[in-house]
């Protein structure tokens, strides 16, 4: 039995929807930040799946494999990124001893 | 895996293309070095000047070579490409030689600072550069993730540390939404490159989302509302050199991107860009009226120029103004606006430098007796950003209305330039605390002598000048 | 179109069904007999000491993402080497070369820039 393409993009924007929320409704930054990351690892299931419908289409004699790529690459970057996020939310932790976004209020009107 | 097609990438065409982009990468490797090799941290001035003069005339000889599609269509050089080369240059010389001797507890880091400059400028070589969403998107965290460590490289001040997070956080959410819509416009067109979707893949709905997930978040970087929230924020808490480049060079990068990409929008979306781009410049304008910070009200006052340039993005849109003239007004605007913007900015960092205190309209009081010089370029730049005739920022507006009077968008343009307006009221403010009014018993913004402050600010000011009075050199040039 | 997934469907219906099962008939039939060592998170081998909440070095930080960043960029060396034969093949093997030379040279100027500000030093 195969799955479906559709229910690929599907699972995708279900992933990408709770990421969505979880970044907007939670206030801890590390929660925020494994919201982000399972944004793009929806991204990345929403390429592998757009790049397996367009094999399909063109009868699977030739791979389309812009996507695949593309994942490779938000990989890494999701790893810079989590490598930056991550000290930030250290230098912000030594400097006020929370990780609470509520409590981030210096810059303000 | 394509091999003819590999055979035809890396061609020496390819090679100087990219000159401008490999000039800064070996100039970033050099650096590295320079922080490795012990007893060389003299060269590494040299090192970054000698990068940024490369960077420079590569990017000249393309300002004034033909055009160069490359690496299967996924990179271009043209004299378009080449003008936003040179700006960004310009941009990182400016933020540069105002953080000199800007940092104290951070200055046994200034290498890496220096590093993470030119890596963003790097990323918006590319990003100018960039016709394909993949080669876009390592632009975009090219530059980005250098400026989120830059943000928040005063690791011991709160307010460095929050700019940097938020401005993480938030940017890592706008990369997600980029990264769906560049997935779903892959899902519909079977295509990363911008060249090879064809008329009826961009009709079907699937890519339209995506295309709007992609605008949403240029519009983060280019701070349009409604995702112009962190900008004051960000501003404000980052260290003043930094604000400096982001209000510069982030902005230039993603309209020199937006303006290609502007293919994947539907011409009915013309009327929602315009919408939002009058909005942006009436939230930007109302916010800055009720400022007192520096930063702040530098920072709302970018957001709505953000807003007019996006009104000229709309004409391009519509159909009813031709792509070249559009972007020859951006172009020249945000020419503009690196100078205006870039010298009020670095003025900011020269004034907060010696205390360490914010800038505030109350500090200024005065500062035509202490500081004359920098009194009357900070003048000239706040006339500038109002648009007062004989400046750069004047001409810039000019045409970028008259491409929207071009696509018959007469309402919005007027609306544009009534919010030009009322934005003169918070630049005439500046102008009064500086002349007309005395300052307050313990001022001390604006003390000592600053000559590199000095020499910045009259570079910006005679750029201003030049794009304001004579702007038929340039106008030749950018054909 | 999604009874083809019925078969997951039956094996959760299954998992679910079995533990709740389990947990009836232990409720059920057997005798409660409270003591020390039932309340030690594992029932068996040593006795826990201390909380399990202790804050780490920031050290061990630094290396795990140290190790991500170089870990997951050697995910590129995949591509290189899935075209590099055919690339090879069509005579372009100077060029397939160079490449990855230049692209270990980078992460090896990284890792020499790390060692260099001690970023790998242990015991600091």
């Amino acid at each position: 039995m195969t799955v479906p393409v559709e229910h690929l993009f599907i699972l995708s924007a279900i992933l990408f929807a709770i990421g969505t929320a979880g970044f907007f409704l939670r206030r801890n930054v590390i929660i925020v930040l494994m919201s982000i990351e399972l944004m793009l690892n929806a991204a990345n299931l929403a390429f592998l799946a757009a790049s397996r419908m367009h094999t399909l289409e063109a009868g699977a004699t030739e791979a389309s494999l812009q996507g695949p790529l593309f994942a490779i690459f938000v990989i890494v970057v999701a790893a810079v990124e989590a490598a930056v996020g991550l000290a930030l939310v250290i230098a912000l932790y030594r400097n006020q001893q929370t990780v609470d976004l509520e409590q981030v209020t210096a810059l303000k009107n | 895996m394509n091999v003819e097609m590999m055979k035809q990438v890396l061609t020496a065409e390819a090679l100087s293309a990219a000159a401008p982009f490999l000039a800064l990468t070996v100039g970033i490797l050099l650096l590295l070095v320079v922080e490795i090799l012990p007893g060389t941290a003299t060269l590494r001035p040299l090192v970054f000047l000698g990068t940024l003069a490369a960077a420079f005339g590569y990017a000249w000889q393309q300002a004034n070579g033909p055009e160069l599609r490359v690496f299967a269509e996924t990179y271009v050089a043209n004299s378009t490409t080449g003008w936003w080369a040179i700006l960004f240059v310009i941009a990182t010389l400016v933020a540069w030689l105002f953080a000199r001797k800007f940092y104290r507890e951070e200055a046994r880091f200034e290498g890496e600072h220096d590093v993470l400059l030119l890596s963003a400028a790097a990323g918006m070589v590319l990003m100018a550069g960039s016709r394909d969403l993949l080669v876009f998107f390592v632009g975009l965290e090219l530059l980005s993730v250098p400026l989120y460590t830059l943000s928040g490289f005063q690791r011991a001040k709160r307010t460095s540390i929050e700019a940097g997070l938020k401005y993480f956080v938030l940017g890592a959410f706008a990369a997600a939404m980029f990264l769906f819509g560049a997935a779903l416009v892959y899902a519909g067109t079977g295509t990363l490159t911008l060249s090879s979707m064809d008329a009826a893949d961009l009709s079907k709905s699937i890519t339209i989302a995506g295309g709007a997930l992609i605008a949403a978040s240029l519009f983060f970087k280019i701070s349009v509302f409604p995702f112009h929230l962190w900008v004051p924020d960000v501003y404000q808490g980052a260290p003043a050199p930094v604000t400096t480049f982001m209000a510069t060079g982030t902005k230039a990068a993603a309209f020199a991107f937006l303006l290609p990409m502007a293919v994947l929008l539907p011409s009915d979306a013309a009327v929602l860009l315009a919408a939002i781009a009058v909005a942006t410049m009436a939230l930007g304008n109302l916010g800055a009226l009720v400022q007192t910070d520096l930063k702040r009200l530098l920072a709302y006052s970018g957001i709505s120029h953000a807003g007019t340039m996006l009104l000229a993005v709309a004409a391009q849109v519509s159909g009813g103004a031709s792509a070249a003239s559009v972007s020859n007004a951006i172009l020249y605007y945000m020419a503009a606006y690196v100078f205006t913007a870039g010298g009020a900015f670095g003025l900011v960092t020269a004034m907060e430098s010696r205390t360490g205190a914010p800038v505030t309209i109350e500090s200024l009081k005065g500062l035509a007796q202490r500081q004359p010089l920098w009194a009357a370029t900070f003048a000239l730049f706040a006339l500038s950003l109002g648009g007062i005739p004989a400046t750069g920022g004047f001409l810039g507006k000019y045409l970028v209305f008259s491409t929207a009077v071009q696509a018959d968008m007469i309402g919005w343009a007027i609306a544009g330039v009534l919010m030009s307006v009322v934005a003169l009221g918070y630049y005439l403010r500046l102008i009064v605390a500086m002349y007309m009014q005395e300052p307050a018993k313990d001022a001390t913004h604006g003390e000592g002598s600053r000559p590199w402050a000095n020499a910045m600010a009259v570079v910006c000011a005679v750029g201003v000048l030049v794009l304001g009075v004579l702007p038929g050199w340039f106008m030749e040039h950018m054909k | 179109m999604l009874t083809g997934y019925a078969p997951i469907l039956v094996l959760l219906a299954l998992a679910i069904g079995f533990a709740l099962v389990n947990l009836f008939v232990s409720e059920l039939m057997g005798r409660r007999r409270i003591n020390v060592g039932k309340a030690d998170p594992y029932e068996c081998g040593m006795e826990a000491q201390g909380s399990a909440r202790i804050r780490l070095s920031i050290h061990f930080y630094l290396i795990a993402v140290l190790f991500i960043l170089f870990d997951v960029e050697s995910v590129f060396l995949i591509l290189w080497a899935v075209s590099a034969g055919d690339l090879k093949a069509a005579g372009l093997a100077p060029l397939v070369l160079a490449e990855i030379v230049a692209f270990v040279a980078v992460l090896g100027l990284a890792l020499a820039y790390v060692w260099r500000k001690g970023g790998l030093e242990w015991d600091r």
